[in-house]
């Protein structure tokens, strides 16, 4: 987990930027998750399997968290920066590169609907938390900031029913 | 030069001469009449010199500038642990015309130990982030970019692009290309050549040089022909404003007065970086070669500012008669007039002697074409003109001086080239047609496109729009359709695959028959489909319903017919290789649609962002359908229709794609992709003739051998939340265990399992499907 953790430590400023960007009344009733205690994986969430040939079962599961290369903290460093400076089009191209690095990182989907929803793209905002859920299996804290992110993209699209919704998902995890 | 000449009393009236008597009262009539006659002169002038005015600012400001956009690849990423080999790094640097020599420490140069490289990078400015310059020791190990780090000082560098190659221009017919150098990107060494060998009082005169032409006069009338022109380098710029190589004494006038207004109007240092984007060095096909910036890439394959001495000296030489002199028509003549421009540079102290005798010694440095890149994807680069189309009006295309980068990966297209090159090879004088798209599957950028066997010709592009049946390309969707049921289909969930006969569009019976010609009484799901079965595809689609089926196909991007019929569950539809792509592109991203893209940004000639085309993307299937069909689609590879593709790639576990072929072989597709990229290839004959092969002898083969040459990665996805593996019954598809005969391993939604299980000890039926149980069980 160890890597992980040392990216989403790295991205937070970009999370909580997103949320000095709601509204009040969008506010996620909960303070945003703690990183150091969320981020460890919940002792009775289920350890997501890797897709295997059934030929293989018996082999010992591959190592499920992929490794994160420097080019990709590098970039994330970039886009951290240029989003503080309220550049959000360069941080979205940042982390578009980063992404194509490595596509498999629920973070970096994560941090790029909070530079949509920065850019007031909302649309995409809720579509790529959603992709960043889809890959965070088992990490409930990074699942519950994007649904919560979800919830203030419908929010902003005037969709009180959606965000509802999404709270409720949020709350469920 | 005539004109300059007779213009000047003119200008200048009379100067007292003394007559007496009578005679001065004349001589003052006559002096005030030629007084006045020089007032109306100068005045006539001036009116005609404000005439001229507009046509000057317009040549010199306006349309002269008309510059082509000029597209780019896609920088390439280098980074520690990035999929790549040293074949592919040597692909991309050719690409970028870096030479090769023995240290790799001269900007654009780059040297190979082995799987050690070397190399300079140049730098550049792009949308996605600017990058210096820099030195870099990159080291391959294990199928993948292992170490990269500076090279002086070795520490290790997270990442670094090369800088995007240059695949074209968008001009308009015959228009010329353009790449336009400010003057400080032009190395003073060349200026000072130029005006040492061309116009030595550049500096000084006022437009025109009197101590030119007459030192040219002398020149020429001693060598009895024209060997010097005293045209100053003003005169030679006004001369290429006009196209016509008209020499007429009006129209020498004319420039001689254009000359001296550009001079009036215009600073030196204007003038002389118009000039030096202006000058006429040479042709290439219809194209003129025009200013030293293009002319260094026509002629050395680099920019300006990394050419030698002797090269400058040589652009220089080119000026006096880009014909005459063409290094590559005229070698030794070129290399007389180069050497005579170095022993100039010499004598005015530019270079001193050993400086010059070097250079003398190096040979012209030419490559063969220098534009290479001009032209050479037009399948590629028609993609990106319709998407230009949309957002930009074409004459700011071709005239703007606009940067356009793409998405186009160097590496993908040339193994898409070589490949769709060594399979056609095979077939002799009657090859059929191809054409492929290439993908990335996360975020639909188009890495590269065949239009055709002949690809560097831009003709009839097939990839974008040959629309033609696709066959079992659709059988996804209807797959996708009932996997999205799960309280009624699983994967292990068994299909009939008894003769049907159905009423066709015409309301005739319709009877589908497999490839095999042969028919089961049940096979399960997975098996319909990576077996690529049509009767129990069209069992399914009857069960469902047409119209969930096309739900499925609008969803992954596929365009749906007005009409449906029955057999478009079998493929009877046409479409392109591009929707082709764009359909697999949702199934191999796990049903996250992203619109597939060409290009990523638009610059301005100062680098300026005008448009950026971001990735975006929809979630169109939802996670745990995707999922479970792309393990029926890895089936497909591992033991199905695709399971040739072991002797193309070795090691297809991190693969999926499905085979298509439709009736009587008129067409063969393959769509396959693995964790990062998406081909989908297509053969057959324009005139839609059968050639005999299928999805899997005929496309397959292509992709085969396009990612035999490529680095990638294998697919790995994570099992969603729900989903579980467990072991089916292969021929009832109700549960069963691990060591039970007929016991197959599938993710299935734990909250729909089959609720029945079958006896464990089960032995297979002595009967005429033995073989074929057996290799689906993989005994």
């Amino acid at each position: 987990m160890g890597l992980n953790a040392r990216l989403l430590v790295l991205l937070l400023p970009l999370a909580l930027g997103a949320c000095t960007l709601m509204p009040p009344e969008h506010q996620p009733t909960e303070p945003a998750p703690e990183p150091e205690p969320a981020e460890a994986p919940e002792p009775d969430a289920p350890e997501p399997e890797v897709d295997e040939p059934p030929e293989e079962a018996a082999e010992p599961e591959p190592e499920r968290e992929p490794a994160i290369p420097d080019a990709v903290i590098e970039l994330v460093a970039d886009a951290r920066e240029a989003s503080q400076n309220g550049n959000y089009d360069q941080a979205a191209a940042y982390l578009e590169r980063a992404v194509r690095i490595s596509p498999d990182l629920a973070p970096l989907w994560q941090n790029l609907a909070v530079v949509r929803f920065q850019q007031g793209d909302y649309g995409q905002a809720e579509q790529m938390a959603r992709r960043s859920i889809r890959l965070a299996d088992g990490d409930r804290a990074l699942q519950r900031r994007n649904w919560q992110l979800i919830e203030a993209s419908r929010a902003e699209q005037g969709d009180e029913e959606g965000a509802h919704e999404a709270r409720r998902q949020a709350e469920g995890i | 030069m005539s004109a300059n000449k007779s213009r000047k009393p003119r200008r200048k009236g009379q100067t007292g001469a003394r007559q007496p008597g009578l005679l001065r009262r004349w001589a003052g009539r006559v002096l005030g009449l030629m007084l006045t006659l020089a007032l109306i002169s100068v005045g006539l002038l001036a009116l005609y010199a404000k005439s001229l005015e507009p046509e000057l600012r317009e040549h010199f400001e306006g349309g002269r500038w008309a510059v082509p956009a000029r597209v780019y690849a896609r920088p390439l990423e280098l980074f520690a642990g990035k999929a790549l080999s040293p074949a592919e790094l040597q692909v991309e640097l050719e690409e970028l015309g870096y030479r090769r020599t023995s240290s790799g420490r001269e900007s654009g140069s780059w040297s190979r130990n082995g799987a050690e490289f070397h190399l300079s990078t140049r730098g550049f400015n792009h949308p996605d982030g600017e990058e210096l310059p820099r030195q870099l020791r990159v080291v391959f190990a294990n199928g993948q970019l292992s170490t990269l780090e500076g090279l002086r000082n070795g520490e290790p560098v997270g990442l670094a692009r090369l800088e995007p190659a240059v695949i074209g221009s968008l001009h308009a017919p015959h228009q010329e290309d353009r790449l336009l150098v400010r003057l400080d990107q032009v190395p003073e060494s060349l200026i000072a050549a130029l005006l040492v060998v061309e116009d030595r009082n550049f500096h000084d005169h006022r437009g025109l040089s009197f101590t030119g032409i007459a030192r040219a006069a002398v020149a020429n009338i001693r060598a009895g022909r024209v060997v010097q022109g005293g045209s100053t380098l003003t005169q030679q710029l006004v001369k290429n404003f006009y196209l016509t190589a008209d020499q007429t004494l009006q129209r020498k006038f004319t420039e001689a007065v254009m000359a001296l207004l550009l001079e009036h109007y215009y600073e030196k240092d204007e003038i002389l970086e118009a000039y030096l984007n202006e000058v006429f060095l040479g042709q290439r096909g219809g194209r003129a070669i025009h200013g030293f910036g293009l002319g260094a890439e026509f002629y050395f394959g680099r920019p300006l500012e990394e050419l030698s001495l002797a090269q400058q000296a040589l652009l220089v030489a080119m000026v006096r008669g880009p014909s005459r002199y063409n290094p590559r028509r005229n070698p030794e003549r070129a290399r007389d007039r180069r050497d005579l421009v170095l022993t100039l540079m010499a004598r005015d102290g530019i270079i001193d002697e050993t400086e010059a005798r070097s250079a003398m010694a190096e040979d012209l440095g030419l490559v063969t074409d220098g534009q290479r890149h001009q032209g050479r994807y037009p399948a590629f680069m028609d993609l990106v003109r319709r998407h230009l189309q949309r957002d930009y009006r074409r004459e700011d295309l071709i005239s703007d001086g606009l940067h356009i980068h793409t998405t186009l990966a160097p590496r993908v297209q040339r193994a898409a080239e070589a490949a769709v090159d060594a399979r056609l090879a095979q077939f002799g004088d009657d090859a059929p047609q191809a054409a492929l798209v290439s993908v990335n599957v996360e975020d639909g950028e188009v890495v590269g496109v065949v239009g055709g066997a002949d690809y560097r010709y831009a003709g009839f592009n097939r990839a974008l729009d040959a629309r033609r049946p696709i066959g079992s390309l659709v059988k996804p969707a209807v797959y996708l359709a009932a996997l999205r049921e799960p309280s009624r289909y699983g994967l292990g969930s068994v299909l009939s695959d008894e003769p049907v006969t159905i009423q066709d569009e015409h309301g005739d019976p319709w009877t589908p028959r497999n490839y095999d010609g042969s028919n089961r009484d049940q096979v399960p799901l997975w098996l319909a489909l990576s077996d690529s079965l049509n009767v129990p595809t069209v069992h399914l689609g009857q069960s469902l319903g047409l119209r969930r089926v096309a739900r499925s196909w609008a969803d992954l991007g596929g365009r749906v017919p007005n009409s449906l019929y029955p057999s478009f569950v079998l493929g009877a539809t046409e479409h392109s290789v591009l929707e082709m792509a764009q359909v697999y592109q949702t199934v191999a991203a796990e049903g996250f649609r992203s619109p597939l893209r060409s290009v990523r940004a638009v610059t301005d000639s100062d680098g300026e962002l005008l448009s950026r085309y971001s990735l975006s993307t929809e979630q169109a299937v939802d996670p745990v359908s995707s999922y479970l069909l792309q393990h029926a689609l890895r089936q497909v590879v591992s033991q199905g229709t695709a399971r040739g593709l072991q002797g193309w790639v070795g090691d297809t576990s991190g693969l999926a794609g499905k085979t298509g072929t439709t009736d009587d072989y008129r067409d063969a597709w393959f769509a396959g992709y693995s964790g990062d990229l998406l081909s989908v290839v297509w053969i057959g004959h324009d005139d839609n003739r059968s050639h005999g092969l299928t999805g899997s002898s005929g496309a397959l083969p292509i992709w085969g051998e396009q990612f035999s040459r490529l680095s990638y990665r294998p697919l790995r996805r994570q099992t969603p939340g729900g989903v579980e593996a467990v072991w089916i019954d292969a021929e009832t598809g109700k549960r069963s265990d691990e060591g039970c005969e007929g016991a197959v391993r599938l993710p299935y939604i734990a909250d729909h399992l089959p609720d029945e299980t079958v006896d464990c000890a089960g032995e297979p039926g002595e009967d005429d499907s033995r073989g074929f149980w057996d290799r689906v069980l993989g005994r």
